[in-house]
């Protein structure tokens, strides 16, 4: 069943983006990504001009991370405090991210510049991740857990401004988060993302967070990042296809209530060492695509 | 089908002005391709009647768009847009049908003349470039639009019933571009062109689709605003629906 894309101009079957929605959705309820990283790269393979699947793909977001953040509540592994201040900082390095792309706009070179980021985020993220989540899934499968400290002490938190983080159990500096969220920001605003993928690593491994509460915590805050994007993307490029938006909202809707069941019975290292996984992958097919001849070295550009 | 044809092809003859016979008599089957929610591409009947037998070559062009074209040239292995090259008023669709190959019932001048087939297209860049270099920027362009199935070579075959009678099927594909589409019937005996016609085709979204479409465009923050809107609505509504469970 074929239907018409008002905004994308092309047609398109209606299971094939249900499926890819709620492929995605699983994704988003058990690693609590946004998949923007993947959706992306999967509509512009179906056929979605890229500039509407960026803009798409972070309104569909908006409904997934808003019935994720839903299901994660009850349970108490969102912490609220920790996601506004995360979201303080996304907002202004996104803001400052949007002005940076317009600048490499300028510059002509802007969909080179995004593959480089994106192949150089999800290789460094994803290998830290595999090497990490490898590491710990081995030595948990090799003797009984060993009780660690909660979390190692280095400079970071020799930093002013402390603050106390109940549901996560930390008590550091609030430039900490503040900075995550502006560096990812900037980030996510260039590769025209929500950022879960980033976000997700950088609050376990740099702020320290227990998984359970990283998850709800980071859905909590792509709502945001993602409303901004999807209104500025809107407003700026009308590249926002409500009708591709909601066919793959309807799929992940469905698919982040499965994710969140399924992710609830694994174990933290276990989902992280598949999150790795499936970045690493991404990663790779993109620096492979990065060194392939393309299949005729002159290509029609994209007149948005 | 065909007998629909014969009545559209009486009242034709019988529209013809009195006197002097015209050589060419053409039209479609439909003058208004609407994009609705279900569109998957349309198929237009191009037919008519001719008053001797002749050689017919009909040409589908779509408005005229800005095209972008990048060359790509690899910097230490990997792969960048080298130059770009930007050409105003590409037409945004070419197709065409003719009854045998070009070669055999075109003169080559009169080809190059009226522009039919891809190598003759009227494409224009905007930036300077050497007369060889030039040509490789338009056969680029020319195959990426054959790629993407919005230049077509040799369509569809233009079938001529009795030396009299034609028709020929023209397909749009999904990809479209709305606008006003130019269908010209070229009628040639040996190899010169004898007489032609022009009939306007408009592709356009209606109804939904044209509705968003507009809205998208027009007032873009209220869009955004509403999309926001809705999705936050479903992400809810599928909350309550599965916590019921």
């Amino acid at each position: 069943m074929q239907i018409y894309l008002p905004v994308a101009e092309i047609s398109l079957n209606v299971f094939l983006l249900l499926g890819i929605g709620g492929l995605i959705g699983v994704l988003s309820g058990m690693f609590g990504v946004g998949g923007g990283f993947l959706m992306t790269p999967l509509l512009m393979f179906i056929g979605v001009p890229a500039p509407v699947a960026v803009g798409t793909q972070a309104n569909s977001v908006i409904a997934t991370s808003v019935s994720g953040v839903m299901a994660h509540w009850p349970r108490g592994n969102v912490d609220l405090k920790m996601g506004i201040v995360l979201l303080v900082g996304g907002l202004i390095g996104s803001s400052i991210g949007i002005v940076i792309f317009s600048w490499l706009q300028t510059l002509g070179q802007i969909d080179f510049v995004i593959q480089l980021i994106y192949v150089a985020t999800l290789g460094s993220v994803g290998s830290l991740m595999l090497l990490e989540s490898g590491r710990a899934v081995f030595r948990r499968k090799r003797k009984a857990p060993t009780r660690r400290k909660l979390h190692q002490h280095h400079w970071i938190h020799g930093l002013p401004f402390k603050m106390r983080f109940r549901k996560s159990r930390l008590y550091i500096s609030a430039i900490v988060p503040l900075l995550v969220g502006f560096v990812v920001g900037i980030l996510s605003a260039l590769m025209g993302i929500g950022g879960g993928f980033l976000i997700v690593p950088a609050m376990i491994y740099i702020l320290g967070m227990p998984t359970t509460v990283v998850i709800g915590t980071s859905l909590f805050q792509i709502i945001f990042t993602s409303i901004n994007v999807t209104f500025l993307q809107a407003w700026e490029n009308q590249t926002v296809d409500v009708v591709l938006a909601l066919l793959l909202l309807f799929g992940s809707v469905v698919g982040a209530q499965i994710g969140t069941r399924v992710g609830a019975k694994l174990q933290g290292d276990a989902l992280r060492l598949m999150l790795a996984l499936l970045v690493v992958g991404v990663g790779l097919k993109l620096t492979f695509d990065l060194f392939t001849p393309p299949v005729d070295i002159y290509e029609l550009g994209v007149s948005y | 089908m065909i007998r629909l044809l014969a009545i559209a092809l009486l009242a034709l003859l019988a529209s013809a002005p009195q006197g002097r016979a015209q050589e060419l008599l053409a039209d479609v089957s439909e003058h208004l391709v609407a994009i609705t929610t279900g569109f998957d591409g349309a198929r237009i009947l191009v037919f008519g009647a001719l008053r001797e037998p002749a050689d017919l070559v009909v040409v589908v062009r779509g408005p005229a768009r800005k095209a972008v074209m990048h060359r790509k040239g690899a910097v230490a292995g990997v792969w960048v847009n080298a130059a770009t090259m930007t050409f105003p008023q590409a037409p945004s669709f070419y197709a065409y049908a003719s009854n045998a190959p070009l070669d055999e019932i075109v003169d080559p001048a009169e080809q190059r003349r009226l522009r039919i087939g891809l190598e003759d297209l009227d494409l224009q860049p905007s930036g300077r470039a050497s007369p060889n270099l030039l040509a490789e920027w338009r056969d680029g362009l020319v195959r990426a639009k054959e790629r993407i199935g919005l230049y077509v070579e040799q369509a569809a075959p233009v079938i001529v019933l009795g030396g009299r009678l034609f028709r020929s099927n023209l397909e749009l594909p999904t990809n479209v571009p709305t606008g006003t589409f130019l269908i010209d019937v070229y009628v040639f005996q040996d190899g010169l062109n004898v007489a032609a016609q022009t009939i306007p085709l408009a592709v356009s979204k209606v109804g939904l689709e044209a509705f968003l479409y507009n809205l998208a465009h027009q007032h873009s923050a209220l869009y955004g605003l509403a999309a926001i809107f809705i999705a936050l609505l479903v992400g809810w509504i599928a909350h309550l629906l599965f916590r019921r469970r």
